[in-house]
Parts: C-alpha cells; structure tokens; sequence
C-alpha cells in the first residue's frame, strides 16, 4: 500500500452508509420519509431498552411482560412503517410462529420446572446485595414473564405481516382484479 | 410406575436423536421401553396375583389439586402385558419395516410407536379419572400422527379418525366429570368401592359409554377404522388391533364390576357389542382389500368383547379377558403377515394375490395358526375363550337366548371371513400377481412369535385360566364349581355350539360367493354408518339452509344483533331485580370531567365525519383518553397497557383501511335512524349496568390472599404478582387464546398457505430498486 492509500489516524474508515435502515430502500416502497428513517434509527434502540426496564421492573413498578412485549412490538411497527415489509423483515429474521412458541415452551418448561419444587407453577424469590448498587429482589417467575414478552412480540409480528403492504403474490392479484 | 412412563419419553427422544445415525435400527432402541416395563409387568404378576395393587401418586400441582394416581391391578396386569408385549413386538417388525425409507424419515414410526406405547399404558395404569382421560386423549393425537398426512386419502382417514374418537372422547370427559362429581372423588379405586347412583349417574355413564363406542369402532361409530387402514401396516397391528382400539373395551371392563345393577350399563353395552359383532362380520365377508377385511373383523371382534365384558357375569368376565388376549395376538399377528405379504407382492387385494404358499411358506404357517385361533378351534386361547363365552350364556342370564345367538352368528361370520382371508393366501390362481420373494426372517419373526404365543396359551390352559381370573375374581363366584378355562369339558352344549358354530361359518364361506351380490347392498343399507350418513346429509341441508337464511353477510348486521343481545339481556335481568341504583355524582375532580368531555367529543364527530381514517383515528383518541381516566383513577399497569395496545390496534386498522376509499359512502336515513337509536340504546344500557354494579359493591373474597402472596414473594406491582405468580395458570390459558388468535388471522388472511415469515433482503437478489421504481 502506498502512503495515500493507508489509513490515516482520525480519518473516516468507510464511507457513511447510505440509508439509515439496513433494507429501507429494497422493494416496492413508492415513497420514502428521510425524517421517519432516521428518528426510527435513532430511536429503535432506546425503545428496546425500555421494553428490557419494563420487564424487570413489573415486580415493582408498572410494567411487565405484557407491556415489554407491547413496546417492542410497537418498536418493530415503526421499523416497519419506516422501511417496508423487508426492513421489517431484517428486523425480525426468524418465523413469527417460533416466536409464539417459544414463549409457550419457556412458560410451559417454567410451569413443569415447579414440580421439583413446591408444585407445578410454583415461584422463588432471591434477595441479592449489589453492594454499590444496593439490593435486589428477583422472583423466578421473571422467566415466565419473559416468556409471555416473547409470545406477545410473536403475536404483533405475525399480525404485522400479513395486514401489512407487503402483500402475498396471490393476494396482489386479486387486488389487482377487483375494481 | 411413573418410572416406566418416562422410560417411554426418553427412548422415544433417544430413538429420534439416533436415527441419524442407525437409521432402521434405531427401532430395536425403542422396542426396549416397552420391553422393559413388559418385564415389570412379569414381576409384578405374582403379587398382583396374590391380590397386591401397587400404586403412586404424584402430586404434580397441589396448589391447583392436580394430581395423578396410578394402580396396578389384575386388569390393568393383563391390559398392560397386551400393551407392551405386543408393542415390542411390533417395533421389531418396524425395524425390517421402513427399510425403503419411506414417510419422511426411519425415526417417524417407532419414534411415535412408542410414544404410543407409553400413553396406552398410562390409559391402563391411571387411578383418577382425569388421568384416564388426558392419557386415553395422547393415544388419540398419537394415532393421527401416525395414521399421516402423506396423501389426501390419508390425511382424510387421520382427520376422520380424529374427529370421531376426540368427539366420544369429549363426551366421555363429561361423563367422566359428572361420575367424579356425583362419587365426590375422581380416584377410580375408590368410585368402584362405593359406585354412586342416580339419574345422573346413568347419563354420566351413558356419555362414558359414547367415549368407549367411539374409540373402539362400535356401531354406529364403526367408519373411521377402515379408513385408518390407510395407515402403515406396524400401526395398523399396533394400534388399530391391538392396544389403541382396545382402550374403549379396557374401560368397559373397568366400569362394569361396579356398574352392572345400573339400568343403562349392561343393556347398552350389550346391545351395541352385539350389533357391531354381526354387522361388522358380515361387512368383513364382503372385502377384497384384506386389511379392511381385518379392520371390519376387528370391530366385529371388539363387539364380541364389549358384550362379553359388559355382561357382568363371572364367566363372561373370565370368556371376555381371555378373547382380550387372545385378539390381540391373533389380529397384530394377520396385520403383520399382510403387511409382510404386501412388501413383497405389492398388493393387499384378495382377488390379486397368488402362490403366497409357495413364495412365503413360513410366514402362511404363521398366518394359518392365527387365523385357526381367530376362528376358534382347538388347541388354540381362541377356542378357550369361545367355549368361555358359550358357557357364560347358557348360564341363566336375562335376554340369555338372544345374546347367545348373536354370539353364534356372529362367530360363525368370524369363521367364514377367516377362511376368506385364508383362502387369499392358500389358493392359487393363474392369472394374479405372484409376491416377487420370500419375506425375510426379520418380517417373519414378530406375527411367529405372536402365533405361536396364541397357541401356546391355549394348550397351557391352567395359566390362562389364572391370567383371566385376574379380573374375573372380581365379579361374584356363582353356586356350584366356577368354570375352568379347558381344552376339553366333555360332552357339553357349549362344545356342540362350537361345532356348529364352525359348521355355519364353512357353510357361510362358501355361499358367500354366490350371495355376495346380494348380501352387500343389504348389509350396506342395513349398516348404521350408512344410514347415519343420510342423516348427517339432511342435518347439514338442514344447517347450510339456516345460515343462508340467517348469515347476511353484512358486519353491521351481526353488530346490530349482538349489541342487542347486549342491550336486552342485562336490561331484563336488572329490571326484574328492580333497577337497583345507588346515589352517584357526576365526577369526584375537575380532570375526570374534563377527560369525559373529550371522550364525548371524539366519539360523536367519530359518529359523524364520514372520513374513513379522521374517524379512527378519533375512535384512537377516545382509547387514549379512556387510558387517561385509569391513570387518574390509579390504574398505572391498566393505563399504560391501554395505550400500548391502543396504538397497535390503531397502527392494523390503518393498515387495513388502505384497501378501502377514503370516504366511506352515504347510508340511506333509515339505516342511520336505526343505527342512532341502537347506539343510544346500547349506551343507556351500559350505563344503567355500570350504576347497577357500583351500587352492589362487594369486597373481593380473594384481595388479602394476594396481598400476602405479593409480599412474601417481595414483589410491590399487585397486578403483574397476580399475573405471573399467583394465578400464572389463568396466564397461560389466555396467552394459549393470543397464540390461537395469532394463528387464526394469519390463516385466514393467508387462506392458501402460511409462509415462513416477512420477507428478507437476501429474499429476492435479483430485483434492483430502480427498476421497481420505474413501474
């Protein structure tokens, strides 16, 4: 490599990426917002955090797995709102139904898992000391609640892609038809 | 006990994890679970024999009263020696089976084969009722499974067998509820001490006997069996002969020692043995395909033992076991020896099939030992039982003449169907199709072994006759000597029926040429699957006729009638308690006064505009606002999911009103006026309730229960403690309705298939943005 060509320090590494969301400008998408992109590549991170807080947090404060699992679903609307049906699909890159079941197989395992205890469904709570960050209660029945968080975001995802416009082949057709 | 149920789980796992590895042979794997609990069986014997009943429970869930009781007794000992026995032998069969690699996978059979197995021997071992029913259900989705969805045909024979034996098995729960509920115990060992009796009683047992019908193919249930033969021929013998369809007669035999005195019992069961014993032989007279043939013949034989174990007489109960035993050896066995015949000849047709004594000479020995025990002639278990039989009906019984003669008859037809299918391998016939070889010794061995099994149990009279009296000790000895199953009793009645019996059946073999054309449209009209098929005909005229008339179409139609039904129904019911009211004011502070303004707002000009989206979107921000009013109430969890759900709701309506016009168009003023008054009239209502149940308050019965539970567990959040830990199981039901939800809408707007999931970028390479814009 000559001298030009090597990498000077605090030069760019790579040019900047050309659109904000991985797969925005795949497919049919007839017009796209710059502003929708990029709040939702600003804001889509955040958004997880807070459905990870909302779920540690329903043993105390509002929040649970229910609302966890909203929030990402609501996260996941916007990237698709944003981008199309193929951003959404990056976004959630495995089969909305192995979603669905696996939060069912978590609360079924963590149900059964109860019969070495005091029966099935049966709870434990730890008392931790964090020591700077002070003490800690967590109940076990947190990997149920990340369980019904996984079958919730099943649930968005799944409707999410068929009411979506990425439309079947075969239903386009139809549409097409009709008048 | 609860040992040997898991071994099955575990092989099963073990099975499917080497059958990469193995391939065909994983199946001997498999064939151990069951071998294995078949040795326990064997060990326990003495000392169930001795009048010992092992038994465990395991409290899987004492905080919902779960439990699950599992008994060895002496009918559950022979039930369970059938099960496994069979079943490892069966499994060894499959072994040399699915050598051609057919039904995606070597693991596919024997994986489910002895899932199978460990279900049916939980449907023998279970104490409690409930237990009974969810193990008696496994073998129903086990048997769907296995029957497969390879073709149409056989997808329709796997849902037709579904469908009938889950719908008894639903009228059996019921039954089994209300039995439980009227004995104050579900625990079977303890309902059969001390049977409850009244007229709920007797319809409970009427439901349960649905269950039984339906499981065992009994008239007028008998359908779904044929058609299961559709299935592999290891399933067919294991399942379909063996253990599955036995599950209806193992119930019977349970029931009736406490049972017997009701009014319902012994007639029903009789009658419909004895019906399925005749019309189901005289069915199996008229087949070519020879494992329908079977099918029909084992209807016809379980009719025989609904008969014989219901009838609640010693003999009878000591006649009905030994026939238990003695179908399940000689039936797999044929099923096996078809299923061999046909691996090699590639028909199963009757009519086809030649030289199968000169090709498989062994595997035709076999097939003759069993059909010479199914006919029942000497020296085989066959013909222990069917002397049995004839005995315990010459024996004063009520009605005794009329079940003796069904029992000859339909004998006779057992006979006669028996040769027919003997014939098919014996005779020789020019222009067929002649097996292409020998069946190797691994198809040969397992119907060997169950033949030879039959014939040695019928010779070792003495020990099958203490293995029947396992159960039929339970049942009353009458005066006199108790019979003994033997070879020879003398000079008796019951032995010249026997002669006659195989007299009519010869006799009926060889007309049956000659009267085939007139014996099949008059058993086809004179079956009861027939003729409840016309029924079912009219019944859905009858149905499609009714929807027509009364399903428009219209969405806003089925609103009106349900928002009526919600405006009548309370209405009624609180001004026949005399509109209870109490004293209300119209808000407690300025901000819920504010907030229900604005609600009110939004939803007239939502009633109003005819803007499709301005209209949802003020429906939205009625919800919104309807989420406020819970957080000025306290409700911060009840809020917060408001809004969430609120916003995705809104997001899927917007998405799918961008196949609608953006204005909706105008309805004609009749239907406005009508659709004004419903709307005021549904809001009055609900008014009117909300101010009725605030007048009656009443203090939750269960808060402080989940308050102590909260703080023991160190949780501040009530709710989400109620949700995930107090009543976690009412969590999982609803989430189970959201799964079937999530799966309802994707199928229906899906209608053709359900894809993998939203499309990828790695999806389509090929296609350019550019060129997407461009059109």
């Amino acid at each position: 490599m000559t001298d030009d060509q090597r990498p000077q320090p605090g030069a760019r590494r790579q040019a900047p990426r050309r659109d904000p969301l991985p797969a925005a400008g795949h497919g049919q998408a007839p017009s796209r917002s710059l502003l929708l992109e990029i709040t939702t590549r600003v804001i889509y991170p955040s958004v997880l955090v807070v459905a990870l807080y909302l779920l540690f947090a329903g043993a105390d404060r509002t929040g649970g797995g229910f609302t966890a699992g909203l929030v990402i679903g609501a996260g996941l609307a916007l990237r698709f709102l944003a981008g199309g049906p193929h951003e959404f699909g990056t976004a959630v890159p495995v089969n909305p139904a192995g979603l669905l079941g696996a939060g069912l197989a978590t609360m079924a395992g963590y149900g059964l898992l109860g019969i070495l205890g005091d029966g099935a469904l049966s709870s434990v709570t730890w008392k931790l000391d964090l020591g700077v960050l002070g003490h800690a209660t967590v109940s076990s029945a947190l990997v149920f609640d990340l369980g019904v968080a996984l079958l919730v975001v099943g649930l968005v995802v799944d409707v999410l892609r068929v009411m979506g416009p990425g439309l079947a082949p075969d239903e386009r057709q139809a549409d097409e038809d009709a008048p | 006990m609860v040992a040997l149920l898991l071994l099955h789980a575990v092989a099963a796992t073990i099975t499917a994890v080497l059958a990469r590895t193995v391939g065909p042979r994983c199946a001997l794997v498999a064939a151990l679970a069951p071998a294995a609990a078949f040795g326990w069986l064997l060990v326990r014997a003495p000392g169930v024999a001795d009048g010992e009943t092992p038994a465990t429970a395991i409290e899987w869930a004492p905080s919902l009263g779960l439990v699950i009781d599992l008994r060895l007794d002496g009918l559950s000992l022979v039930a369970g020696l059938v099960v496994t026995g069979v079943g490892a032998v069966v499994l060894q069969y499959t072994r040399h089976y699915v050598t051609d690699g057919s039904d995606d996978g070597p693991a596919r059979l024997p994986v489910l084969l002895v899932l199978f197995a460990g279900s049916m021997l939980g449907v023998v071992l279970a104490d409690h009722l409930l237990a009974l029913y969810v193990f008696w259900e496994l073998t129903t989705v086990c048997s769907f499974l296995l029957i497969g969805a390879v073709d149409a045909a056989r997808r329709r024979a796997a849902l037709q067998a579904l469908i009938i034996t889950s719908g008894g098995g639903f009228a059996m729960l019921l039954g089994l509820v209300m039995l439980g509920h009227s004995a104050g115990t579900y625990r079977i060992s303890a309902i059969m001490a001390n049977p409850p009796d009244g007229g709920l009683v007797e319809a409970a047992l009427i439901l349960v006997i649905v269950g039984a019908v339906a499981k065992s193919a009994q008239v007028p249930l008998t359908s779904w069996l044929p058609a299961a033969m559709a299935a592999p021929t290891p399933v067919s013998a294991y399942l379909h002969a063996a253990a599955m369809v036995k599950a209806g007669v193992y119930l019977v035999a349970r029931f009736t020692p406490a049972f017997e005195h009701s009014t319902a019992w012994r007639p029903v069961v009789v009658t419909v043995g004895l019906a399925t014993l005749v019309l189901a032989g005289a069915r199996a007279l008229g087949q070519t395909d020879l494992k329908r043939l079977l099918a029909y013949g084992t209807a016809s034989q379980l009719g025989l033992l609904f008969v014989l174990l219901g009838a609640g007489t010693r003999t009878a109960a000591l006649a009905g076991l030994t026939m238990f035993v003695a179908h399940a050896l000689f039936k797999a066995t044929l099923f096996l020896v078809t299923g061999a015949i046909e691996h090699e000849a590639g028909t199963r047709d009757l009519r086809e099939l030649s030289s199968v004594r000169r090709t498989a000479p062994g595997l035709v020995t076999v097939a003759v030992l069993a059909g010479v025990s199914m006919a029942g002639l000497p020296p085989t278990v066959g013909y222990l039982g069917k002397e049995a039989a004839y005995e315990a009906f010459l024996e004063p019984y009520p009605g005794g003449a009329w079940v003796l003669a069904g029992v000859v008859g339909g004998s006779s037809l057992t006979v006669a169907y028996t040769l027919r299918f003997l014939w098919a391998l014996l005779a020789d016939r020019s222009d067929a199709r002649v097996p292409a070889h020998r069946p190797g010794l691994g198809l040969t061995v397992a119907p060997a072994l169950l033949s030879v099994g039959g014939v040695v149990l019928g010779i070792t009279a003495t020990f099958t006759d203490h293995l029947a009296r396992l159960h039929a000790r339970e049942y009353a000895e009458p005066s006199g000597s108790p019979y003994e199953l033997a070879l020879w009793h003398g000079w008796t009645p019951a032995l010249a029926l026997s002669a006659g019996t195989i007299v009519l059946g010869v006799a009926a073999f060889a007309l049956s040429g000659r009267l085939e054309p007139r014996i099949r449209p008059l058993a086809a009209a004179i079956d009861a699957a027939g003729r409840l098929s016309a029924a079912t005909t009219a019944l859905v005229r009858a149905v499609r006729a009714a929807v027509a008339a009364t399903h428009t179409g219209s969405v806003p139609a089925y609103l009106a009638v349900v928002l009526l039904t919600t405006v009548v129904a309370p209405v009624a019911f609180l001004v026949a308690q005399g509109l209870p009211a109490g004293p209300f004011g119209l808000w407690d502070r300025a901000a819920q006064a504010l907030v229900g303004l604005a609600t009110a707002i939004a939803c007239v000009l939502a009633a109003i505009l005819r803007s499709r989206i301005t209209a949802v979107l003020l429906v939205s921000a009625a919800g919104y606002l309807v989420a406020v009013l819970f957080a000025v109430h306290g409700a911060p969890d009840l809020a917060l999911t408001q809004v969430l759900v609120e916003t995705l709701m809104l997001l899927v309506i917007l998405l799918v009103l961008r196949r609608s016009g953006e204005y909706a168009p105008p309805s004609p003023r009749l239907t406005q006026g009508v659709r004004a008054t419903l709307a005021t009239l549904v809001g009055l209502a609900i008014t009117l309730v909300a101010l009725a149940v605030t007048a009656n308050h009443t203090p939750s019965r269960v808060i402080d229960e989940f308050v102590t539970a909260s703080e023991e567990s160190g949780a501040a959040n009530i709710v989400n403690t109620i949700l995930i830990d107090v009543r976690a199981f009412d969590t999982i039901g609803e989430v189970t309705v959201l799964t079937v939800t999530a799966t309802g809408v994707v199928s229906l707007v899906l209608v053709r298939r359900r894809t993998g999931g939203p499309p990828r970028l790695t999806d389509d390479p090929g296609r350019e943005p550019q060129a997407e814009d461009a059109r």
